[in-house]
């Protein structure tokens, strides 16, 4: 299994659990939504996923490795991990190319992405291919983020989450600001990558989008998964 | 490449702040290398000073012939590096220069008025007991009136030169410390402003080596322009330095200070040093305070 969560709980403070008794399986190649309502703790289960958290209770496994005891070897999963975050976390005052770069530097260990030279030969043509397929054209690259609308700063982070070809890829909801066509781009990607074998766990509110792509989805409700559709039968 | 970019934009973005740090660092390194230089010089000068390890051996007699006499009995005393036989003139460029009223006395009196007198210089490593020994067999040769041994007249001197080195020494420290206080001061307030992209870099799976090199590079940068600024600082100001360390020896009639280009060198070399070692380690202990890596 390429992620692993048992008996999981996280809270915040002693009072406030916000996630409890929680498992879930998810295998190399395979694709996740993530639905529920706002504050159900959705991100806090992306977060535990791409061990920004740790549980606190229960065990979350990286393809074998447990997330609190080898910091060492969750590094280099990190970096086989593309994380689309909810408010994006972009550089607002670097370029997109900037952004967009920063993953090829911090090691490649595990990726199925071309080398990069440490003076960064080879790294523009990986910048320009991961844009294009996020729909932005390579102009931009040189535009400030601050400059871009939501929807074009939304497809930036895109952009950098896929631009290491990541064995998994975690997207908070990653069409919140995007209209239709671009909702659609970014997902016909997402599936076009999928059948490459990258894995996928989206969290969303977009009906829609779990209607027409079918896939596997985990309903969260009160703090845990209340649902697990592994045919993607539009549960909600 | 991202690394170079990282820390050349970091210190475009913090211009203000990198200038204040620059030039602040610069202006205590300047100040903890004049009073560094100071104190090093006046530390030579309490084992080197020749006035403390010489002797004015004075001879009861102006007849040449005795006088050379002297000389060369003193000259086989043990523990006496070299001796000279003082002249007349000498001594009354001496008198003119520090007593006018008793120089111009003895240009009326005429030149037997003024006493022979011999300068002994003692080796720099004779010690005192030795150097006692040596001056009572001085006192013990025939027509040697007095001697006025330099140590004993400078000894209070010495002592307090002593101190003023140990003084400048723990000034210069002190300064250097300040220095670091200023740079780990200056790296919190970077680490926190830069909080979001030590996260974000953190989550792409980078190293704590990975995450700290960008600002080790800057500190590397802005080491450099510190130090270049001090030592242009230092080249531009050598001159007034040696004025005023001069006006301190010279009043004391000690030797005149000098900055050989091979010093500066090595000067130069520890200013880029230190500069560079106080950015380092306040960059890594801001780091290790925040606890972000």
């Amino acid at each position: 299994m390429l992620i692993s969560l048992r008996q999981v709980a996280k809270a915040y403070s002693p009072n406030s659990l916000v996630l409890r008794n929680v498992n879930l399986e998810l295998a190399k190649g395979e694709f996740l939504f993530v639905v529920g309502d706002s504050g159900v703790g959705k991100t806090t289960l992306l977060k535990l996923i791409t061990a920004e958290e740790f549980p606190t209770d229960g065990q979350v496994t990286f393809d074998g490795i447990r997330s609190e005891l080898d910091s060492s070897k969750l590094l280099r999963f990190r970096r086989r991990v593309g994380v689309v975050p909810q408010d994006y976390r972009l550089l607002k005052d670097r370029t997109v190319y900037d952004n967009v770069v920063i993953p090829l530097f911090f090691g490649r260990h595990g990726t199925n992405s071309p080398p990069v030279s440490f003076m960064g030969k080879g790294a523009r043509k990986l910048v320009e291919d991961a844009v294009t397929n996020v729909g932005l054209p390579v102009k931009i690259l040189e535009a400030r983020v601050r400059e871009l609308s939501g929807g074009e700063q939304q497809r930036v982070a895109i952009a950098r989450a896929i631009i290491n070809s990541p064995d998994l890829l975690i997207a908070d909801e990653p069409t919140g600001s995007l209209d239709h066509d671009h909702t659609w781009t970014v997902m016909d990607l997402f599936q076009k990558l999928n059948l490459k074998g990258m894995a996928f766990v989206v969290a969303t509110h977009d009906r829609e989008i779990i209607r027409r792509v079918r896939k596997r989805t985990c309903h969260l409700s009160g703090g845990t998964i209340r649902v697990d559709d592994r045919e993607g039968a539009c549960i909600f | 490449m991202y690394f170079l970019n990282a820390a050349l934009l970091g210190m475009s973005r913090r211009v203000v702040a990198s200038i204040l740090v620059i030039f602040g660092g610069a202006a205590l390194l300047a100040a903890m290398a004049s009073i560094g230089l100071w104190s090093h010089w006046v530390g030579w000068q309490k084992q080197n000073l020749r006035a403390s390890r010489t002797a004015a051996v004075f001879v009861d007699s102006i007849d040449k012939n005795v006088v050379e006499e002297v000389l060369t009995q003193v000259m086989q005393v043990p523990g006496v590096e070299s001796a000279r036989v003082v002249s007349p003139e000498e001594f009354t460029a001496f008198l003119k220069q520090h007593f006018p009223d008793l120089a111009a006395a003895t240009v009326e009196l005429g030149d037997s008025v003024i006493p022979r007198t011999l300068e002994v210089v003692f080796p720099l490593d004779s010690d005192t007991f030795s150097r006692q020994h040596s001056a009572d067999q001085i006192k013990a040769i025939k027509n040697v009136t007095r001697i006025d041994d330099g140590a004993d007249r400078l000894g209070a001197a010495i002592h307090s030169l002593a101190w003023l080195s140990y003084g400048g020494i723990c000034l210069t420290i002190g300064l250097w410390l300040v220095l670091l206080i200023v740079c780990l001061g200056h790296y919190q307030s970077i680490f926190y402003t830069d909080s979001q992209e030590i996260q974000l870099i953190r989550s792409f799976g980078a190293s704590k080596f990975s995450i700290f090199l960008p600002w080790l590079l800057e500190a590397v940068f802005q080491s450099l322009i510190t130090g270049i600024v001090v030592v242009l600082s230092l080249v531009f100001g050598r001159g007034y330095l040696t004025e005023v360390y001069n006006q301190f020896f010279g009043s004391l009639g000690y030797e005149p200070f000098v900055l050989e280009n091979k010093n500066f060198l090595i000067v130069s070399m520890a200013i880029f040093l230190l500069a560079l070692v106080a950015h380092v380690l306040g960059g890594l202990f801001a780091l290790m305070r925040g606890k972000i890596a």
